[in-house]
């Protein structure tokens, strides 16, 4: 037997309590056994620990290592700027760690605000005496005593109750109050639900109406309330696509780095170099190859993308999520309000034999039609206040509807409502009681399958006549031509009745109802809907429609919006009894829909389209929609109906509530990771005029051409700001019409290291090694001849190939808009930071070489404005190349097409 | 007092429930009914009136021998009351070895998160002591417990005590109508399992479903429905809490070996922490 059948006596049996509740002692034992009445967050690291963690992962250990050997050096070779560069080398940990804490952290706020939906101070019947106590001591087997208003602290199963309604929203995520009865058993057993059960409430929801006695059955974690809070708080978001890759480009260039380090430490060892020479030279090179101001630029990037997806309604809850958001294969969206504009409203009416649409005044006059405009008036709990009608869709519909040709107030005062039965999802229909002169009459609105089975009677123009099977086949067949459209129908029922006590049968179980007809109801798709559908699919992407509504609607609205057009359409019901073998394979299905689903049949589909691979984002708004909003790559919550919980599990909230907003997200998406891969290009371009210096160092003999904090000073100063204007670079014109990034895609591929390492960055090296060696020459230096680090000869050689590297940059940004389109064919206009970017560049060079402070940080010194001029010719060469090689691939490309 | 029915050639012909009074203790006891009339089985619901304990505390004990042998007659048992005395386990240990007792039923309370209780508690010794097999359980859920309509049985696929382990799957199926999944966790890091395509996948599930099979086929064997479920997650433990709050599973049924206390610091116990923080009952199982 579950609990929901158990008659009082045995749930006190089966609880060991009893009319008196728990006496103190047992209840204190109970305490132990079942612990505190909360809800527990699982232990999550501290922001220190969480920041701690990005200073001490393999790409930090590095530096670490970098610049404990330094400040080494400056033990044995004080003077020598080692300390410096140890804490150069610091500042770079410290400063990629904060951004990469920035990247990741977000204040997970949703579990206060599932707190927040529990009580402190409850009332108990212990040892017989009623007293106030702490929810949080409440045990399973105590005596609860509810009352309207009160916010229910445990999972409890009603034993006395009066009139009482609760707010489940938290749960069903239904917006309208449902009855709740101690004296219904619940047959059936455990096929039903614990939450649909008529006499228990649970924990998280509210009394609104009436009160109550009950005992409780279950505490804290374990109560459903509690599962949504560990589903919540325990899902753990995994890695998004843009860690992994950050992950594996940083491992892979620490990597190279130390290896190449060592090997050329080792050579200049084998070769007879002395070791604080190589160690420079190793620790130089380990510098030169690790691109410091990368994740700087890519978190930048990141946050610059969200405040271009808060301009297009999207606002982006964790910084990653703008990538991820490119990534996404699959969007598991809600109807209502999401692909609909969430305003219900009447457009056909069956009646008399006649289905006709409301514009259409002609028979309104008709007894059974007037019927329909009544019902839809009194059985009705929307409310009217200055002419504004407020409640639920469907009620304020019906409401407006019956509005247009009835005084709404006056009908209310002449037949005044005496009691009522009020909607619930599992009895599927409405009734309310009424005084009508001396009567007492029953209207009654519900799932039409549920009222016609209680009607007998139908109401004609000629009066009232036996609901026969003619007419029932007729009204049937009505029914399904309605519904196969992308209408609501509700059934319109009533009858009198002759006692007006609300303990009658005649009112407690309604039969022998007089149908009057249907109403059908229409939710319009959102006007952009079917163009973001049209764009996902050029996209790759599989959108599923996971609603509440019946089948029949779910693949009216699909095909009106062009979502699908015969669609494999799967219900709660069915979902539920699925293995989870057969749900993998229907989700491969090309069009799929999920139609009676609660917000928790999301996060099973969810799990099992992450089993497949799959990317998903998947949009909700109810309390408990949190676990599966966590589980997805991207939770969307809705802006405009969403409750604080959703919110604050998801990444993303649609202010306007619009699926044609997550399109243009997942656009803005694509183009953020287009663009790192332009911005990578050229951040790794600059690490081979910054590593060839050294390799001339060591095989050539000559003075050091650039040093390691001039490394820094490009790495994080002048390259970081054209970085992020190619971070701002706008979506390319296809790429909604690619596929989606696959898992398998990397951001640091063999064409982009090759352009990079192999094409741009020799190109680079030309230019700054040519300009140190011209400079060097005509400024009388002899091939062979050692300069001092405080020569100011050297000081300015070094200069100059700092200003090589810099100048070309310059050129380079210019290239990296576009992997495969001339520089000359994207408009400058387009985007305006790459002249900010190159502008800022070039100031903060000539406060590098023309101020005291540049030049004592980075070790500079002035030179020679001509020698600026000396590198443009090289700009122009890399230009010049690279149009080239874009040329060329083009044409392969086309041949390749063609 | 007792009530001698017709032998049985069932394996666990003589099983003790062990209880104190407790909320918990009765409800455990009342799963030993379950299988005590499956498999014909003869139940001593024992009681240990240790020397800690008060007056109150004893009668409290007695009282609960009395009541839980009273519902096993209403239940039509074999079922016969023992009060025994002194230190816990040593008097049942005694007992277990004199009478020749194939199973032991207890259950254990809530295991704090800041201790690791259930290590030192007497069900966790009784399992390592007794030279019978052990079954603790952990009342969680009691609006739950009363019928466990869906079971979650979690198997890392040794091909462990098969036969047992169905005997008492079988007897919740039989009785309930349960549903029962067979659950299996192919733990990878995140970072991996991230990196997985499809073809990775299915491979690891085919890996999965190999591991389990010897289990599935007996069930099988026996006519039990069960739903296969295996998952590619970070953490045996995570995954097993998640399923089972997801999909509100009414009862667990855990395997559990001994682990020693290297394991145990290293590792820690995943046993622990689901019994720490499972929505439902748990009931652990130890073999012998």
């Amino acid at each position: 037997m579950s609990i929901q059948s158990l008659t009082p006596e045995q749930v006190y049996k089966a609880l060991h309590t009893g009319t008196s509740g728990l006496d103190d002692r047992e209840a204190s034992e109970r305490l132990k056994t079942f612990g505190p009445n909360e809800i527990r967050e699982s232990p999550r690291p501290s922001t220190f620990h969480s920041f701690a963690k990005h200073l001490t992962n393999l790409f930090a250990l590095l530096l670490w290592v970098a610049a404990i050997i330094a400040f080494i050096g400056e033990v044995f070779k004080p003077g020598e700027g080692f300390s410096i560069l140890g804490f150069a080398i610091m500042g770079v940990i410290f400063i990629n760690g904060g951004f990469a804490f920035y990247q990741e952290y977000r204040a997970e706020k949703a579990f206060e605000e599932l707190k927040k939906l529990l009580p402190y101070m409850v009332t108990v019947i212990r040892g017989g005496k009623e007293k106030e106590t702490g929810a949080n001591n409440i045990v399973p087997g105590d005596l609860v005593l509810l009352k309207e208003g009160d916010r229910i602290p445990a999972d409890i199963r009603l034993i006395e109750s009066s009139g009482m309604k609760v707010d489940n929203s938290s749960f069903s995520g239904e917006s309208k109050p449902v009855k709740r009865d101690a004296s219904s058993l619940v047959t059936g057993g455990g096929q039903i639900e614990l939450i649909e059960s008529i006499n228990l409430i649970f924990a998280g929801t509210s009394v609104v109406m009436g009160r109550g006695k009950g005992v409780v059955f279950a505490t804290g974690m374990s109560t459903e309330f509690g599962k949504i809070a560990r589903l919540t708080s325990e899902v753990k978001r995994g890695i998004s696509p843009l860690e992994l890759e950050t992950i594996r480009v940083t491992r892979t260039i620490t990597i190279i780095a130390v290896f190449l380090g060592i090997i050329f430490f080792s050579t200049g060892v084998f070769i007879g170099r002395g070791f604080w020479e190589n160690f420079i030279f190793a620790l130089g090179i380990v510098v030169a190859n690790v691109p410091e101001g990368l994740l700087p630029t890519v978190t930048l990037s990141l946050a610059m993308g969200s405040q271009r997806m808060v301009k297009k309604n999207a606002l982006v809850r964790r910084l990653t999520s703008v990538e991820t958001l490119g990534s996404v294969t699959v969007i598991c969206t809600d109807k209502t309000g999401t692909l609909t504009q969430n305003r219900m409203r009447v457009v056909k009416i069956y009646a008399d034999g006649l289905l006709k649409e409301v514009p259409e005044r002609e028979g309104f006059t008709y007894p059974s039609i007037e019927m329909i405009i009544r019902v839809s008036a009194l059985c009705n709990d929307a409310h009217m206040r200055d002419n504004l009608i407020t409640g639920d869709p469907t009620e304020k519909a019906l409401m407006e509807f019956a509005k247009e040709f009835l005084d709404i107030d006056g009908l209310q005062s002449s037949e005044p409502r005496l009691a009522e039965h009020p909607f619930d999802p599992f009895r599927k229909w409405m009734a309310t009681l009424h005084r009508k002169a001396n009567k007492n009459i029953i209207y009654v609105k519900g799932a039409p399958e549920e009222v016609l089975a209680l009607c007998s009677k139908i109401l004609l123009e000629r009066g009232v006549s036996d609901f026969d099977s003619v007419m029932r086949k007729r009204s049937e067949d009505v029914l399904a031509e309605m519904t196969a459209g992308t209408l609501r129908v509700l059934a319109i029922a009533y009858r009198e009745c002759e006692s007006s006590d609300v303990r009658s049968t005649e009112w407690e179980s309604p039969g022998g109802l007089i149908f009057a007809g249907f109403v059908g109801m229409e939710d319009p798709p959102r006007p952009e809907v079917p163009d973001a559908i049209k764009k996902c699919k050029e996209a790759g992407i599989k959108i599923i429609m996971v609603t509440g509504d019946n089948p029949e609607t779910a693949r009216a609205v699909g095909n009106e919006i062009r979502l699908f057009s015969n669609p494999v359409i799967i219900k709660g019901s069915d979902l539920k009894g699925m293995i989870h073998k057969e749900l993998l394979q229907i989700l491969q299905e090309k069009e799929i829909a999920f139609a009676r689903v609660t917000p928790e049949d999301k996060m099973t589909i969810v799990s099992a389209l992450k089993d497949l691979g799959e990317v998903v984002a998947v949009t909700g708004d109810g309390v408990n929609d949190a676990p599966a909003l966590k589980k997805a790559d991207i939770g969307v919550a809705m802006g405009i109906t969403g409750t604080d919980v959703a919110k604050e599990a998801s990444d993303i909230i649609l202010m306007d509530d619009n699926f044609a907003t997550i399109v243009r997200a997942i656009e803005e998406g694509r183009t953020v990771f287009e663009n790192i891969k332009k911005f990578t290009t050229y951040i790794l371009s600059s690490n081979i005029p910054e590593i060839i210096p050294y390799i001339a160092f060591v095989i050539l003999g000559i003075p050091l051409p650039l040093t390691i904090v001039q490394i820094l000073a490009v790495d994080l100063g002048t390259d970081m700001l054209p970085a992020l204007a190619l971070g701002a670079e706008p979506p390319e014109p296809d790429i909604l019409r690619r596929p989606p990034r696959s898992i398998r895609d990397r951001l640091l591929s063999f064409p982009l290291l090759a352009r990079a390492y192999l094409f741009l960055g020799p190109l680079e090296a030309l230019a700054s090694m040519t300009g140190f060696f011209y400079f060097l020459n005509i400024n009388g230096w002899k091939w062979g001849e050692t300069l001092s680090p405080f020569d100011p000869l050297y000081l300015k050689a070094t200069t100059v190939c700092l200003t090589g590297i810099i100048v070309t940059q310059i050129a380079n940004v210019l290239v990296c808009r576009s992997r495969f389109l001339s520089a000359f064919s994207l408009p400058i206009r387009n985007n305006k930071l790459i002249i900010w970017g190159i502008t800022l560049e070039i100031i903060i060079l000539i406060l590098i070489i023309y101020t005291s402070p540049g030049n004592a940080i980075v070790g500079t010194s002035p030179i020679p404005i001509t020698m600026w001029f000396f590198f443009i010719p090289f700009s122009i060469l890399l230009l010049g190349m690279e149009e080239l090689r874009k040329f060329i691939v083009r044409k392969k490309i086309a041949t390749r097409l063609s | 007092m007792l009530k001698n029915r017709a032998n049985n050639n069932h394996k666990f012909k003589k099983i003790i429930v062990t209880v104190d009074g407790s909320f918990h203790g009765n409800f455990a006891a009342r799963y030993s009914f379950i299988f005590a009339e499956a498999w014909g089985s003869r139940l001593f619901v024992i009681t240990v009136l240790a020397k800690k304990m008060g007056k109150k505390e004893e009668e409290d004990a007695s009282l609960s021998v009395e009541k839980i042998l009273e519902e096993a007659r209403e239940a039509n048992l074999d079922a016969e009351g023992v009060l025994l005395a002194g230190d816990v386990v040593g008097a049942i240990n005694k007992f277990v070895e004199e009478n020749s007792i194939d199973l032991v039923m207890s259950s254990t309370r809530r295991p704090h998160r800041e201790s690791r209780l259930f290590a030192r508690s007497i069900t966790s010794t009784l399992m390592s002591k007794l030279p019978c097999s052990v079954i603790g359980f952990k009342i969680t859920h009691p609006g739950r417990s009363i019928k466990p309509r869906k079971i979650l049985v979690p198997v890392i696929g040794d091909g462990y005590k098969d036969m047992e382990r169905a005997d008492i799957i079988e007897s919740f199926t039989r009785k309930f109508g349960s549903e029962i999944t067979v659950f299996n966790v192919n733990e990878l890091s995140s970072f991996h399992t991230k990196r997985l395509d499809k073809p990775d996948k299915d491979r690891l599930i085919l890996s999965g479903e190999k591991k389990i099979k010897s289990f599935v086929d007996e069930l099988k064997r026996r006519r039990i429905n069960i739903t296969e479920k295996i998952i590619i997650g970070k953490s045996a433990r995570e995954e097993i809490i998640s399923e089972a709050s997801h999909h509100r599973y009414d009862l667990i049924i855990l395997g559990t070996t001994m682990r020693n206390i290297i394991k145990r610091v290293v590792s820690g116990n995943p046993v622990e922490e689901i019994l720490r923080d499972t929505p439902c009952d748990v009931m652990l199982i130890h073999f012998k």
